[in-house]
């Protein structure tokens, strides 16, 4: 399991400023392991949905060359404290991660 | 008494509902496979139908001119055209230029910020669908290491 998405909220009048960190390897496919000497196959998430109060405001698809452990930012309208603001991603692998948290 | 009980069986139904689409929900999307797998940005725009978009000064770019850790460049994307639905993200000179493209649903500001691995010094372009036609923007940027090993 990967480890847990981090977010941080900011409330700029009814602008929810969403910044988002999701622990990833983003592994490219291009990287030799040292100790191996072999490459290091393609690990990434490759979808990305938010959500506030439930309902999907932005879904994201990405390539292996998002950086490693992925930060996305984005702006909520309407957005007031109470308000669930939730990130979802599931990488190549079929891994996924969700979290969800509240407006303070 | 029997009104609450139909609420209630209403309510509960909803949420079962609700909880059978949400997988479904989650990949409203389909992946453009062609596009993330072209090898360069004008194929890319091509597989996504974007070949005749037209460049304009509404949609922003923030990045850095030269970039200290190819590995980490932050980009920040505002689209000023109305009716924005999806931007697209290009760094030109990547083994598959295509790194991301972003959909967006009413609620949310036509602005993205994200970190991406540049192979080498490059264009980054962005394009976007507004109102159902095609612009881009492109800005340089400067590396000093290769990133997509990283």
């Amino acid at each position: 399991m990967a480890d847990a998405i981090k977010m941080r909220i900011t409330l700029d009048g009814d602008v929810a400023v969403v910044k988002v960190l999701m622990p990833h390897p983003m592994e490219s496919g291009l990287r030799v392991d040292p100790k191996t000497n072999e490459l290091v196959p393609k690990h990434f998430i490759h979808h990305v949905t938010a959500t506030h109060n439930g309902r999907t405001v932005l879904e994201a698809q990405w390539s292996q060359a998002v950086s490693k452990n992925p930060f996305l930012e984005f702006r909520l309208r309407d957005a007031k404290s109470g308000d669930k603001v939730g990130v979802f991603w599931e990488d190549n692998k079929g891994d996924s991660n969700r979290f969800e948290t509240v407006i303070k | 008494m029997n009104t609450s009980r139909r609420k209630l069986i209403g309510t509960v139904g909803t949420a079962v509902a609700a909880i059978l689409l949400a997988p479904l929900r989650a990949f409203a999307t389909a992946r453009n496979v062609e596009a993330f797998d072209s090898k360069s940005a004008v194929d890319a725009l091509r597989a996504l139908g974007a070949a005749d978009a037209v460049e304009t000064d509404a949609v922003v770019i923030r990045a850095p001119d030269i970039a200290e850790n190819s590995a980490i460049v932050h980009i920040e994307i505002e689209s000023k055209l109305p009716g924005t639905e999806t931007i697209w993200v290009f760094a030109e000179k990547n083994p598959q230029p295509l790194v991301a493209q972003f959909d967006l649903l009413p609620g949310i500001d036509p602005f993205v910020a994200v970190r991406i691995k540049m192979a080498e010094s490059a264009f980054i372009r962005v394009v976007v669908k507004a109102d159902g036609k095609f612009w881009f923007a492109r800005r340089e940027t400067k590396v000093t290491l290769g990133g997509c090993a990283g």
